[in-house]
């Protein structure tokens, strides 16, 4: 009677971990990285811009912002720059 | 054959035949203004690191995000400060300063030259002394004595007395030194 149920939830467990351990892998980037990213990108080819924004979601606009964002602080904007040397 | 191929690899050292470099599109005032942009957070942290406060460039840059001004244009204007401090001063009221220019519609490579005006003006990186202060540096009885002057034959020598260095082996070793064995 009982087995069922311990069954499926071990089976609800193991999809849970599944899927908690597939979103840590695929973690979205910080600012920081997201940035360093993008710029290094767009210094190696600067025709491409607008399409290297747009693969990481982003437009020159919101790109700006985030740009402004890292460089209003000083923890990000010292992890920018060690990244960018 | 030979001939033209030395003709076009002088023509190309001359610039008249289009290499590479010559075709790639040219660089439009936009790019340019990304690739400042790109370097806003360095310029920044370099402001902080020369001095400037941290609440003077949060100011700074709030003010610029509120006048719609693009990141590429805001490096120019913190580096005019940045470069007023290699000369050990700083603009009082940076911040308000460009904060006015700002909102009077001076953006870009303006904003950066009014600012460095306002520094000359101002006479911003630029000590009250030129020099060192007074009584400051070496006093004037420091230095060698009266009459102590390097003996006639002291320091380097004559041309031509020198031994001549053995430059027939490698790794400066004297040609009477056995090569050294593993």
């Amino acid at each position: 009677m009982n087995r069922p149920l311990i069954l499926l939830a071990i089976c609800l467990s193991l999809a849970a971990c599944g899927k908690a351990g597939q979103e840590a892998a695929s973690a979205p980037p910080t600012d920081v990285e997201l940035a360093l990213i993008v710029s290094r990108a767009i210094e190696a080819n600067i025709a491409a811009t607008d399409s290297v924004l747009t693969a990481h979601g982003l437009t020159r606009a919101s790109f700006d912002s985030l740009l402004f964002r890292i460089a209003a602080d000083p923890t990000m904007s010292a992890a920018y720059a060690a990244g960018r040397r | 054959m030979r001939p033209t191929i030395y003709i076009f690899i002088c023509a190309a050292l001359a610039g008249i035949v289009p290499t590479a470099d010559a075709q790639a599109p040219a660089r439009t005032a936009a790019d340019s203004a990304l690739l400042r942009a790109l370097r806003l957070p360095e310029v920044m942290q370099r402001a902080r690191a020369s001095g400037v406060a941290d609440s003077t460039i949060r100011d700074i840059l709030a003010t610029m995000r509120r006048g719609a001004i693009p990141a590429g244009d805001a490096v120019p204007a913190l580096d005019a400060e940045i470069a007023a401090d290699s000369g050990r001063r700083r603009m009082d009221n940076f911040g308000s300063f460009v904060r006015a220019q700002v909102e009077a519609g001076v953006r870009g490579q303006e904003l950066a030259a009014r600012i460095r005006a306002e520094h000359a003006r101002r006479g911003v990186g630029r000590p009250d002394g030129v020099g060192r202060p007074d009584g400051v540096g070496r006093p004037d009885d420091a230095g060698r004595p009266a009459g102590a002057a390097r003996p006639a034959g002291a320091g380097r020598p004559t041309p031509g007395t020198a031994a001549p260095r053995d430059t027939s082996r490698g790794q400066g070793r004297p040609a009477n030194t056995p090569p050294r064995r593993p």
